[in-house]
């Protein structure tokens, strides 16, 4: 073998080069973001309905994920500008300073928090009692934040004593610690977390939001384990809670998938890889594609009319503003797809 | 000697491999769908790493040794498609067992 390497030293020399070319554009990361089509996910992955009141399913209902690649290497950077169903774009700034391990887990909270919002907005809607209560949870910790031993999905209970956490986290004092009570797996915590100033603010590099939690209901559900994360398969969600409870089967024999998330009123809320979703669903032989569409913001309306136009797709999208507006147009299909 | 050919055969199928590695990882967390396509490929390449490395390793013997010449090669074919063929079929067995847990 050394005898082969002194013999064809010229060439080994020469292949060097582009050799460590190709392994530096398979392995330098780069600040952009790719967002690449995804798959389709049956909502009963993520919860089951139990019950008398329930109904059973024709078709069930999908949520449709998307993929999106942080810092991709030179050579996924340059495929993504070249494949038309890839986007490149910038690294939002608001990704940055959060670990991989931070980002899974605040999906996760935000899909637990969307699960609940879908269950109260459908049962309400339909006349069933639900009792839940409003939690301040921690939902993202930034690298650079000082504490000793918060997570996110922390209740927080108390900010130096203050029950109005937001409030409170506002008025903390900067680089002093400050004192949160928290509620861990039923047992109330202390633990300690340092303001910081960082960009000309001052903060703790954490994000809070309230989240709605269930505490009695009159149909019991199963809630599922699952590698997918967000808020964006909220719509879909409480679509299928709709249809699990009353007796006509909404999707009359059709393919529905859809994003958008969706609060406890019934509210369809933005999201983000509409294109991606729309290529995806598409793959997967969907008919009616549902989006969130208002005036004031119309934009993934657009996106999703754009990429059906762009790629000629057949499905139908359809935007929606209310939880309402996607149950009457599933209603106003009744005669289903085989009458069509 | 055994030693020293066998971390020959690693380094020489390592280098030849590796970017063939790394394509196929690049590519499978841009095309999710194909990812059943590219768990085969890999699965293909670790077979073939295992092949070169046994094929680099008797070429490397068979240097220190060229009394053993004829019966290191027919042995190096042999056991390289062997230990290839294992790595595959392991391989595919534990890929078909991860893939719908992904």
């Amino acid at each position: 073998m050394l005898d082969m390497l002194k013999r064809y030293k010229k060439v080994f020399l020469v292949l060097a080069i582009p050799y460590a070319v190709v392994l530096f554009a398979l392995t330098y990361r780069i600040d952009y973001r790719i967002s690449t089509p995804g798959d389709l996910s049956p909502i009963a992955d993520f919860f089951e309905l139990e019950g008398e009141q329930t109904f059973p399913q024709e078709n069930p209902f999908y949520s449709v994920y998307v993929m999106s690649v942080d810092r991709p290497t030179t050579f996924q950077y340059l495929l993504g500008r070249v494949f038309p169903s890839l986007s490149v774009g910038e690294l939002p700034p608001s990704r940055e300073h959060i670990s991989d391990r931070a980002n899974f887990e605040s999906g996760q909270v935000a899909r637990r928090s969307s699960l609940s919002s879908s269950l109260i907005a459908s049962l309400q809607r339909e006349g069933y009692e639900v009792d839940y209560e409003v939690r301040t949870v921690l939902y993202l910790i930034y690298d650079y934040a000082e504490h000793d031993g918060l997570r996110i999905g922390d209740h927080v209970k108390r900010i130096n004593g203050d029950e109005n956490v937001f409030d409170a986290a506002q008025d903390a004092p900067c680089g002093a610690e400050s004192e949160f009570e928290i509620l861990r797996d039923d047992e109330l915590r202390t633990y300690t977390a340092r303001k910081l100033e960082r960009d000309d603010a001052c903060t703790f590099g954490f994000v809070l939001r309230e989240e709605e939690v269930i505490t009695d209901i009159e149909i019991p559900y199963t809630v599922k384990e699952s590698l997918i994360g967000g808020p964006s398969g909220g719509l879909m969600q409480a679509l299928y809670v709709y249809n699990a409870i009353t007796e006509t089967d909404l999707s009359a024999g059709y393919t529905i998938a859809g994003t958008g998330t969706i609060d406890r009123t019934g509210q369809v809320g933005t999201v983000g890889g509409v294109r991606e979703k729309v290529i995806t669903a598409n793959r997967r032989g969907v008919d009616i594609f549902f989006v969130p569409h208002s005036e004031a913001r119309p934009h993934n309306y657009n996106t999703a009319v754009a990429t059906k136009e762009e790629f000629g797709f057949a499905m139908d999208i359809v935007g929606v503003e209310t939880l309402t507006d996607a149950v009457n147009h599933l209603l106003s299909l009744q005669g289903g797809k085989d009458d069509e | 000697m055994s030693a020293k050919s066998l971390a020959s055969g690693f380094l020489f199928s390592t280098l030849i491999v590796l970017p063939f590695f790394l394509v196929v990882i690049n590519l499978g967390f841009l095309f999710v769908h194909l990812l059943t396509l590219f768990a085969v490929v890999f699965v293909f390449l670790l077979a073939l790493w295992g092949f070169l490395t046994i094929v680099f390793f008797y070429k490397t013997l068979s240097t220190y040794n060229n009394s053993t010449k004829t019966p290191l090669s027919r042995m190096m074919w042999q056991d390289g498609l062997i230990l290839a063929f294992i790595i595959f079929t392991v391989g595919i067995v534990v890929a078909l067992r991860l893939l719908p847990a992904l």
